[in-house]
């Protein structure tokens, strides 16, 4: 079929032909979704787990072999693309046929580089495909209500949230707050110990903020106050319903478990709900640090010799919490979004434009540009070491690219040979991708050591904001960016066809 | 009566010899003139029908005949353009740097049709000229005016076709690399393989279409370069030494093949061709330009002084005997004989200019002298070697 097809590109569209286009989209496509199954696969979550397995994680084998693979296909792809040069062979090309085929050899290395991102959205796909986002969103909400119930950790925070002084009396007590050096905390007109159930934090997802964690702790003590049981209760059930469909056991219903920390008012007595241990092995610790051991909430088990401590009465909190977390990251904070495909998309650019160089220049000039550009910037480092001056080097950089422009300029405007040109051809292209961010970066570099100068603190310098602005839009600048690398193509590409023309040296 | 008119008369005293070889190349440049689909599907069955009856003379005769008329009839109706300058030098020179060597100053005009031969010995500025001229090197001072429209150096260059005598290799096969150039070149789809298989049968190259780079021989290498040269259709042909390693035989193929491409009533081009070959050049070329150290000296330039002007037109003749430079020498100075020199196995006799090669050859006759070869150099840019 592909022979076909090449046949008839050859002799109606010989661009596409002799850059192999369709051969390599479609085995690009093919591979990009063989990553996204292997992605598909690893990104299985297995609800017995509560922490990351790294022996089980293949991710470092597949981006590895994900490497490995694009090489081996850039290289036997160039050796088919290098069979046929028409613009060495001054074969007739309209002003934008150079550019066509930039575009093409950047679409093709978009391909090579998407096998990592391919991988990870695979991962991420299925880690979504569990449920929908509303679903997820709401199982979350009952693990991190019911996570106030279990063991972990108290807050230490000394406010909580303004109450109406139309229910509180002023002089009793402003806001709901904690203070653990006096030992107590308020919620809601009444003090509290600061080891009460009610200063108990919850577990979070990725799918909440403060705001929102705030309001379903507040929930919760609402609940404990108002003797909401029935709605705890549901909680309960709610929660303990998730785990069961994960096939996670509990050792404690839903009444149980209410019986277990439900102690009105005050709430400072209650039974400690752990996680589910099973198959974990925590070393009974009673004699150690001096600590007694917590006999009424915890029991020891012999195993071999050894003691082992586990919670009497636990739910499968840290399995869930930790399989959960990755649903509301895939959410969330997804591996692949337009940040990280930024590298992939820059990758792309730099290899299009290195075999770009490559084909319009020649094997020689381009070696001989790597190794120029190599000895000027051993000579840079040396310079920038000698004068002490944190920006000598990217200076020095940007003076070399620009010198480049200038000698292609002079080059073409004086229409003779090409003499070095081709040197300054190599160093242009793969310069194109990287000037405006140097400029933008050292931009953002300079101003901040005005402001040091000036200013102890830079965030009160009148630059702050325009430094904040550049920092903040750096991601959206460096998408700008490639709009500016594809325009500044159209225009070069069609230079670079009428420097070919010159003489040579 | 029109170029075509007598070419096509020539062709018809091919099939009247029964010249089957030469004809099929001239019915395939007839069918490219035609630049019509229809013409090249009617040739291309005609070569396939004559693989297959390749020992049936008389169906082959008449089967000729079917198709040189049916040739004849679509072209004598198309018009023959004029044959233009396509370029032209004044006062080029090329000079490299620090080194010595520097080639001109060059005037030399070449137009369509014609075929411009150079000669001279190895390392006197042949390549560069070609170099200069394809844009490939740039003139020191002088200029060199190409007459036909192009937007920029790069559509120049694309119009300038330069074979170097080492040229790059092919990658894949040889088929497929002439339709790759065909379809750069604005052939459609559906004629491309057509005119591939017409522009290789011509070149003879029928039976190497699928063959790699590195199996071809040196001579077959070239012609595949010539073959993807007749897709380009450039206004100049530049080519380096073309004659260089080939026989004899392959010599004069190829030089018929240059005058025949060149000569094309309705698409002639112009062809600079460097070679050491002087014979079979002077036979081929419209023009010849000698070369030494980088001077030029045309074959029938105009001198200036009186004393260029006597060597110009004196009778030089080159000859091989077996008798000795004092037997020979006796003898030619009655006919006023200017110099003898012995050059490496033939002799080189000058006379001045009322000296016919009749009376050299009466002479020789009568004084019975062995002679071997020999050949009158007066016209010859051989006489620029042996001085």
């Amino acid at each position: 079929m592909f022979k076909n097809i090449q046949k008839q590109l050859l002799i109606k569209f010989p661009l596409l032909w002799n850059t192999r286009v369709v051969p390599m989209t479609a085995i690009l496509i093919v591979l990009n979704l063989v990553f996204f199954f292997i992605g598909w696969i690893e990104g299985k979550l297995n609800f017995s787990e509560n922490g990351n397995n790294y022996y089980s994680n293949n991710d470092g084998l597949v981006i590895f072999f994900s490497v490995f693979i694009s090489l081996l296909l850039i290289i036997i792809w160039l050796a088919f693309y290098f069979k046929n040069n028409s613009f060495k062979s001054f074969y007739l090309k309209n002003n934008f046929s150079l550019f066509k085929e930039w575009c093409i050899l950047l679409f093709i290395s978009f391909l090579i580089s998407l096998f990592t991102v391919s991988f990870y959205f695979g991962k991420e796909t299925r880690v979504r495909s569990y449920f929908s986002e509303i679903e997820a969103i709401k199982r979350c909400e009952i693990l991190s209500k019911a996570s106030f119930f279990v063991e972990g950790s108290f807050s230490n925070n000394y406010t909580n949230d303004v109450v109406s002084p139309a229910t509180i009396p002023v002089e009793v007590v402003q806001v709901d707050s904690t203070n653990m050096n006096a030992g107590f905390i308020h919620f809601n007109g009444k003090k509290y110990s600061t080891l009460s159930l009610l200063n108990k934090n919850l577990n979070s997802y990725t799918f909440f903020n403060y705001e929102s964690d705030s309001i379903h702790k507040k929930t919760i003590k609402t609940w404990l106050v108002k003797q909401q049981k029935d709605s705890i209760k549901k909680l309960f059930k709610d929660y303990l319903n998730i785990a069961k469909e994960h096939h996670l056991k509990a050792n404690i219903n839903e009444n149980e478990w209410l019986n277990l920390i439900y102690n009105y008012p005050d709430f400072e007595k209650f039974k400690l709900i752990g996680s589910d241990q099973k198959g974990e092995y925590y070393y009974a610790d009673n004699y150690r640090n001096g600590n007694v051991f917590d006999r009424e909430n915890k029991y020891v088990a012999t195993i071999g010799n050894q003691q082992y401590e586990y919670y009497k009465y636990y739910v499968p909190e840290s399995k869930l919490h930790f399989n959960y977390n990755k649903i509301s990251d895939s959410w969330m904070n997804p591996d692949v979004n337009f940040e990280t495909l930024l590298i992939a998309i820059y990758f792309a650019f730099g290899i299009s434009l290195l075999i770009f160089s490559f084909r319009v220049t020649s094997g020689k000039s381009w070696l001989i540009s790597v190794v120029c550009l190599g000895v000027l910037g051993i000579l840079f480092g040396i310079i920038s070491i000698i004068i002490s001056w944190d920006y000598t080097f990217p200076i020095l950089m940007i003076l070399t690219i620009l010198f480049s422009i200038i000698y292609f300029i002079i080059t073409l405007y004086k229409s003779k040979s090409k003499n070095i040109s081709s040197l300054m051809v190599n160093i242009m292209l793969w310069s194109i991708l990287g000037l405006f961010p140097l400029f933008y970066f050292i931009t953002i570099e300079i101003l901040k050591d005005i402001s040091y100068d000036n200013y102890l603190d830079y965030s009160r310098s009148k630059y702050y904001p325009a430094i904040q602005f550049m920092k903040e839009n750096s991601i959206n600048f460096l998408y700008f960016n490639l709009l500016f690398v594809i325009l500044k193509m159209v225009l070069l590409s069609s230079k670079i066809k009428q420097w070919r023309g010159l003489a040579e040296n | 009566m029109s170029e075509f008119e007598k070419q096509y008369l020539e062709l018809q005293d091919y099939l009247k010899f029964e010249d089957f070889s030469i004809l099929t190349k001239r019915i395939i440049d007839l069918t490219l003139d035609t630049e019509d689909i229809t013409h090249y599907i009617k040739s291309n069955e005609f070569l396939i029908w004559l693989d297959q009856n390749e020992n049936n003379s008389a169906a082959k005769k008449e089967k000729y005949q079917e198709i040189l008329s049916d040739l004849y009839a679509t072209l004598i109706k198309k018009s023959i353009p004029k044959k233009k300058l396509l370029v032209s030098t004044s006062s080029l020179v090329k000079n490299y740097g620090t080194s010595s060597f520097g080639l001109g100053p060059i005037e030399m005009e070449l137009y369509q049709g014609e075929i411009l031969g150079l000669v001279g010995e190895n390392g006197n500025g042949k390549t560069t000229l070609l170099r200069c001229l394809c844009g490939e090197l740039f003139a020191t001072s002088g200029k060199i005016n190409y007459h036909f429209k192009a937007n920029e150096k790069y559509d120049l260059r694309t119009k300038l076709v330069y074979i170097p005598q080492r040229t790059d290799s092919w990658y894949g096969s040889m088929f497929e690399n002439l339709q790759f150039t065909a379809a750069n070149y604005g052939y459609k789809p559906e004629e491309n393989e057509l005119i591939v298989e017409l522009i290789i049968a011509r070149l003879g190259l029928r039976k190497f279409r699928k063959h790699s780079w590195k199996s071809l021989s040196s001579g077959y290498k070239m012609r595949f370069e010539l073959a993807r040269m007749l897709l380009r259709k450039p206004e100049i042909l530049l080519i380096d030494e073309p004659l260089a390693n080939l026989d004899i035989i392959a010599q004069q193929t190829v030089l018929e093949d240059f005058r025949a491409i060149a000569k094309s009533p309705f698409r002639p081009i112009g062809i600079v061709l460097s070679s050491q070959q002087l014979y079979e050049v002077e036979k081929t070329s419209d023009q010849v330009i000698f070369l030494k150290q980088g001077k030029q000296k045309n074959l029938h330039e105009k001198s200036i002084s009186e004393s260029d002007n006597t060597i110009e037109n004196n009778l030089v003749i080159e000859f091989e005997s077996d008798w000795n430079q004092r037997q020979l020498g006796e003898i030619f100075v009655q006919m006023n004989m200017i110099s003898l020199q012995f050059n490496g196995g033939t002799y080189i006799i000058n006379f001045p200019q009322d000296v016919s090669v009749f009376d050299f050859m009466k002479l020789a006759i009568e004084q019975q002298i062995p002679l071997k070869y020999f050949r009158n150099i007066s016209k010859s840019t051989r006489r620029f070697f042996v001085s």
